[in-house]
């Protein structure tokens, strides 16, 4: 009895203080957490590959000799579906690009800069977001048709940069809040000039921060749809438009077909946050602090 | 003399090509309205390639933009607009999308007056809802002489108030298909198909067994809902609406024999599927039909086709077809008709026009609508024709389920009322209210709406 | 006397000035695209717009909105959306916390379960509600085959038939979309909290719950509070996931607010009403915010 206290107090002083939870239940988390957050990817992916009477039958009886790549083939053959994941990643680089370069640019005032009404902005853009987009639609789809940019690139990205600026702003601001003036006091002191400084010193030094944000932006314009449905008639349309479409459609599909496009639409970006995963987390874990 | 090339007078050449347009132009207003007044559209059909050359195409050089939905990119897109731009001269562009999105799209064009799609597709509730803000009538724009062969049970579903605002070019209607197969295992005779609502229970008692039922209702939204009820209710020999659509009727016999038979169907006689009640469209159940685990299948004919297709069916051979079994009359269903209308905002009318004119010519008629798609044609013609009868048997049901009543009473509060039916509906089913209660509540709900609506307009 | 140079004159420019040039685009963009048209919403809110009778506007001031109070839609809509509020709300904040507290512990493997839980996060909430409807689908979905391999249901069962399980289903799925972003800020959080104060309570003779009540949970009450902020907001405005879930189905079972506001507009096609349940949804919103934040505010002290 005394041995096997001994040996819990032994493990327990090699673990940690900060450490919570005991080895096997912290396993059993972490394998919990895994099948919670990859099922619903794996289990559409399973159907994307069989045909549908091998899931559609009860119990499904998936054999791994029907697996076929074809239905992904089918959709890319479909030449307006390759168009709308051609359209999806040409806008959400460009929101992501125009959300960064606008966003440092006012973030950097608002964190370093003494102005009159900062809070005022801040407060603005924030109660702004807070009103449901479905609301704005015809007064932007009358707004993008003026401008003559209906169903086209630039039309798409200036309202989807609008709608991720004030947070991109704001997730901008607290990386730059986080850096000591110090590092940019040096370089002007060596005559750079201010926004030398906010290129040269700052972005750099929350380099991390800077690809959270870039991503933010860029998942965030890739997952819009109503307006990207509203905006667009037939050369801009994105692809979240296009897997709608196939869900809502009044004619018989295929559902290995749809789970198949459901999958597509979703890759780029998957693999975006994969190759970036080591910057994302860093951003979002070191770069946030309250 | 030699004449002067085009490099040695540029001005002359201007000048005569600018005069050439200005000669083609009227020729070509000229020619369009001759496409549209009803000049033989087969007369294409056996012009020489040289005669084809020198003839100028009515519509050329003109564009013209079509929005509809996705389901028909592989017949309208794919088939009929290479020949109508081949005909014509017209440069069309096409855009489809989904077809449960397309309300969004066109109420965005209603609020901002917007006409850069000119042919839009509708059916008989769009065709009500969009009438006065969005489409064009064309009760006397379109000829009348065409429109006396279209069957006039899918002409008037494009009819509001006297006013048509569309053309038909199909005339989809519910008919019942059965795999005979299960007939022969639960002791029915394959060759005869239940005649009256109640030999449809009995048979579907027979064909339900342990996870097997015999037929699907479905009570997933509003539309869904309203047309479960309405198909059965149009075998009853009532009418839910009056002419001008101002008084609503199913608190009678009538509508309570409709919910009794439904009600039973679902919670006494178990002969339906549970799960295919919150489904919006039987269309799903197609897949479960053609696997061969359902009996009876009331859906739009076209599904015919599907079951005989190899590749997808099991049950190619097996399936019979029948008009469906009514109430009180032999028979009742419920139109599908699909069909195009003109923006009122288009600055194309006269091409739209002659496109609306082009779905319901006789070839367009016969090859993609009739052979290709496999719906039952709008003109009534071609179901004369053999090769459309050997192609699609099922067409001679549907001349049949045509000849009974089966309107959807499109309107503008066809989507609200619907809404009244399913949430009584589905509660009904539940077991938290009775039919008679369903009924008497959708009476009071249904007409509040329609008077409400009336209201507005009178302002 | 040479004139300055341009670079020399935005280097002498002082600070209020400079600020404002460099906020100037952002601005812009900001006042033209967001600004005008809620103030065009807000028009059109004091309109009567029924596209089904004429496109034309008709003044009616605040007529659409002491309607609201009446409309029994909106009445219906009400609970719906407090109870798929709250289940979020609750739910999310709940597994983000644990999951975060998960993260926060050094094991094997550490690197790539950051990598697999950012996932969801990549899923565009139109697909997510794909992938969550293929999941409880009545004919082939995973979690009908589950139930019936391990036995627990005989027969295959429809899950989106009632108001309380599609909402329950559509909370699931947007905790499943939020998790990831949620846990990695509740986690900075958690990373900031120094070990010393671990090891003061574990001398003390603290447990594992006892130092996450006194140690972990102090300091992440300004982040929580953030994160419950957030997730109201969110679950207020959740559209495109009910869209390709429920289509607010069965029936109107599944309409909330913000999917109330667009069945008002583009399916009823009376834009007023629509836009001003909108505004008021967007008031009751900031409205829950301030509450929110003066409550949490008011705590601290």
């Amino acid at each position: 009895m005394k041995l096997r206290k001994l040996f819990v107090v032994c493990a327990d002083m090699t673990r940690s203080f900060s450490a919570l939870f005991r080895p096997g239940v912290l396993y059993a988390l972490v394998a919990l957490f895994l099948i919670w957050t990859v099922t619903p990817v794996v289990w559409v992916g399973i159907m994307s590959v069989q045909p549908e009477i091998n899931y559609v039958a009860v119990p499904p009886h998936l054999r791994l000799q029907d697996v076929s790549l074809r239905w992904y083939s089918d959709m890319l053959a479909q030449a307006d579906f390759a168009d709308a994941l051609k359209n999806s990643v040409i806008i959400a680089t460009l929101t992501m690009v125009f959300c960064l370069f606008f966003g440092s640019l006012a973030a950097y005032p608002l964190s370093r800069l003494r102005l009159a009404g900062k809070r005022l902005f801040l407060f603005a853009s924030v109660v702004m977001r807070m009103l449901p987009a479905i609301v704005l639609i015809i007064p932007m789809f009358l707004l993008i048709r003026l401008l003559g940019l209906r169903d086209t690139h630039l039309g798409l990205v200036i309202v989807y940069t609008t709608f991720l600026l004030p947070f991109s702003i704001w997730m901008l601001k607290n990386f730059f809040d986080q850096v000591p003036y110090s590092l940019e006091a040096a370089a002007r002191m060596d005559g750079c000039s201010r926004l030398g400084a906010l290129w040269r010193v700052l972005l750099p030094a929350v380099a991390p921060g800077v690809v959270a944000t870039a991503v933010f932006a860029f998942i965030g314009a890739w997952n819009e749809f109503l307006f990207g449905l509203i905006l667009s008639t037939s050369v801009a349309t994105p692809v979240t438009v296009k897997i709608s479409a196939l869900v809502s459609s009044t004619f018989h599909t295929d559902t290995s077909l749809v789970a198949a496009a459901g999958m597509l639409a979703i890759l780029p970006v998957v693999v975006l946050v994969i190759v970036l995963n080591r910057y994302i987390v860093r951003g979002l874990v070191e770069g946030v602090k309250y | 003399m030699s004449n002067p090339t085009l490099k040695q007078a540029p001005f002359l050449s201007r000048l005569s090509r600018r005069q050439f347009l200005k000669i083609a132009g009227a020729s070509t207003f000229a020619a369009a309205a001759g496409v549209a007044t009803g000049a033989p559209a087969s007369a294409t059909r056996g012009t020489t390639p040289a005669m084809a050359k020198h003839v100028a195409k009515p519509l050329d050089g003109q564009e013209l933009n079509i929005f509809t939905g996705n389901h028909h990119d592989k017949y309208v897109r794919d088939l009929v607009i290479p020949m109508f731009q081949d005909k014509t001269g017209a440069k069309v562009n096409y855009t489809s999308i989904g077809g449960g999105d397309i309300d969004a799209k066109y109420a965005v064009f209603v609020a901002s007056q917007d006409g850069s799609q000119d042919v839009l597709y509708s059916w008989e509730t769009l065709n009500a809802k969009y009438g006065r803000t969005l489409m064009e009538d064309i009760t006397t724009s379109f000829p009348a002489k065409t429109l006396q062969g279209i069957a006039p049970v899918t002409v008037k579903a494009f009819t509001f108030l006297g006013k048509r605002y569309g053309i038909p070019f199909d005339s989809n209607i519910f008919i019942m298909m059965y795999n005979k197969d299960l007939y022969k295992a639960a002791g029915l005779d394959p060759e005869k198909p239940p005649q009256t609502w109640k030999e449809f229970i009995a048979y579907s008692k027979k064909l339900t067994k342990a996870g097997q039922y015999a037929t699907l209702f479905t009570l997933g939204d509003g539309n869904a809902s309203f047309a479960t009820f309405a198909s059965m209710f149009n075998s009853t020999g009532s009418l839910l609406y009056n002419a001008d659509l101002t008084k609503f009727s199913v608190d009678n016999e009538a509508g309570l024999m409709t919910m009794n038979a439904i009600n039973d169907a679902i919670t006494k006689d178990k002969v339906v599927d549970p799960t295919g009640l919150p489904l919006v469209s039987s269309i799903e159940q197609g897949k479960v039909f053609r696997a061969g685990k359902f009996a009876h299948y009331i859906a739009a004919p076209n599904h015919y086709t599907l079951a005989q297709d190899s590749t997808q069916s099991q049950v190619v051979g097996k399936v019979g077809m029948s008009i469906i079994p009514g109430l009180k009359l032999r028979s009742g269903s419920l139109g599908l008709f699909e069909g195009y209308g003109i923006n009122k905002y288009s600055k194309n009318k006269v091409a739209a026009l002659a496109f609306l004119d082009f779905m319901v010519s006789p070839e367009v008629q016969k090859n993609v609508v009739a052979i290709n798609w496999g719906r039952p044609p709008s003109r009534l013609a071609t179901y004369d024709d053999p090769d459309v009868q050997k192609a699609s048997p099922q067409f001679a049901v549907v001349k049949q389920q045509a000849k009974f009543p089966a309107p959807r009473y499109g309107s503008p509060f066809y989507f609200d009322v619907g809404t009244v039916f399913s949430n009584y509906m589905n509660k009904m089913v539940k077991g938290e209210k009775t039919p008679k209660a369903a009924v008497t509540g959708i009476q009071a709900d249904a007409q509040k709406l329609v008077d409400a609506y009336w209201a507005k307009v009178k302002k | 006397m040479a004139f300055p140079t341009v670079s020399q004159r935005f280097q002498r420019m002082d600070e209020g000035r400079f600020g404002l040039l460099l906020m100037a685009p952002t601005i812009i963009i900001l006042t033209v695209f967001l600004v005008g048209p809620i103030l065009y919403a807000i028009w059109m809110s004091l309109n009567s717009m029924d596209l089904t009778i004429s496109p034309d506007a008709d003044f009616v001031g605040v007529q659409n909105y002491v309607q609201l109070v009446d409309d029994p839609a909106v009445q219906d809509a009400v609970p719906r959306t407090l109870y798929f509020a709250g289940l979020t709300v609750v739910f999310s904040t709940a597994m983000a916390l644990l999951l975060a507290l998960v993260l926060n512990e050094s094991f094997r493997g550490r690197k790539w379960v950051r990598v697999f839980i950012l996932l969801p996060w990549a899923v565009a909430p139109v697909v997510n509600g794909v992938l969550w409807r293929y999941m409880f689908h009545p004919q082939y979905g995973l979690i009908n085959a589950a139930l019936y391999a391990l036995g627990l249901i005989k027969e295959y069962r429809v899950w989106l038939d009632n108001a309380a399980v599609s909402l329950a289903i559509a909370s699931v799925a947007s905790t499943w979309k939020a998790l990831p972003f949620l846990a990695l800020i509740l986690l900075a959080a958690l990373q900031s909290i120094p070990e010393s104060l671990y090891r003061a309570a574990k001398m003390d003779g603290a447990g594992a719950w006892s130092r996450f009540r006194f140690v972990v949970l102090p300091h992440l009450r300004g982040i929580l509070i953030f994160v419950v902020l957030l997730q109201i907001i969110v679950s207020l405005q959740a559209f495109d996931l009910i869209y390709t879930l429920t289509r607010g189905g069965p029936g109107t079972d599944t309409v909330v607010l913000n999917y109330l506001v667009y069945v008002n507009a583009f399916e009823r096609l009376n834009l007023g009403n629509a836009a001003a349940m909108g505004i008021l949804l967007a008031l009751f919103i900031v409205g829950l915010s301030g509450l929110s934040l003066a409550f949490a505010v008011s705590r601290r002290r």
